[in-house]
């Protein structure tokens, strides 16, 4: 599986994870736990597919939980992870992280968010602007 | 403010008979003089509304959508307005320019909906339009 992030996603893994006093730390190593050891189809169906990019349902955007393992929260209180995933590419692109609890917590993205989100993709590509990370060295950005 | 000044002309006007013609000159100098400020602040408003109405007729929804927030703020003024003159002893005077002000604002009203839905459309368009060449270049 490959795996590319957004400049927005870099910005905000980096903000959190800077210190380890805001219970952040640990962010790359939990969306690493999340996609370790599931295949393409399995992380296709995790709820939620917030919208169909492509017109054959194989590109989602989705929205998943992912426990903070360093302030010890469940999925439900930890992160959710914005992304979109192409099935047949074996592709992920992280687009956004955000906590639900603590300094940086968020209650939920606005509804108009997700063409943001779409839009800044869609730039980074045309751009050239991705960081590609490796699921192997815990989403690090691959130089 | 307004509906404060309008309460105090209410009570006024119900002790008018026990004052004398100087206060009751006064009090109806402070009235116009507060009468004139709300007709000022609308006066700007609807000069507002009428540029935004120029970008709609340009077919300029996002410009609009900007300043939504004008829209919003004469569609309360003017309901307050109408509704506290409703309270006061001087609503028959100024019915008939009261009844052309709410027509006023329900089409300022329609037109703050059209304009929403039409901003709401083109976003989607232009959302599909970024969803489409995604799913082109992923």
């Amino acid at each position: 599986m490959i795996f590319f992030s957004i400049k927005k996603f870099d910005f905000q893994a980096n903000k959190l994870t800077k210190k380890v006093k805001d219970g952040y730390k640990n962010l790359l190593h939990d969306i690493t736990t999340f996609f370790e050891n599931k295949n393409i189809s399995e992380i296709f169906e995790t709820k939620t597919t917030l919208e169909f990019i492509d017109s054959s349902h194989n590109i989602a955007l989705k929205k998943v939980r992912i426990p903070n393992s360093n302030q010890k929260l469940s999925s439900r209180d930890g992160y959710r992870l914005i992304f979109i995933i192409n099935k047949e590419k074996e592709t992920v692109y992280l687009l956004y992280v955000y906590p639900k609890t603590g300094k940086y917590g968020q209650i939920d993205i606005k509804p108009n968010e997700t063409s943001i989100f779409t839009q800044n993709l869609l730039s980074a590509i045309e751009q050239n602007n991705l960081s590609p990370r490796n699921l192997s060295k815990k989403l690090l950005i691959e130089e | 403010m307004i509906a404060e000044k309008i309460k105090e002309i209410n009570i006024a006007s119900n002790k008018i008979t026990h004052k004398t013609e100087e206060q009751k000159i006064n009090e109806l100098l402070d009235f116009i003089n507060e009468l004139k400020k709300d007709i000022r602040h609308l006066t700007s408003l609807y000069e507002n509304l009428e540029s935004l109405l120029f970008s709609i007729q340009d077919d300029e929804p996002n410009e609009v959508i900007e300043n939504i927030d004008i829209l919003n703020e004469i569609i309360t003024l003017t309901f307050s307005l109408i509704a506290n003159y409703k309270e006061s002893t001087i609503y028959s005077g100024i019915k008939t320019e009261l009844i052309k002000l709410s027509l006023i604002v329900g089409t300022v009203k329609e037109i703050r909906n059209d304009v929403i839905y039409k901003y709401q459309t083109s976003k989607t368009k232009k959302h599909q339009a970024v969803n489409k060449k995604l799913a082109e270049l992923l």
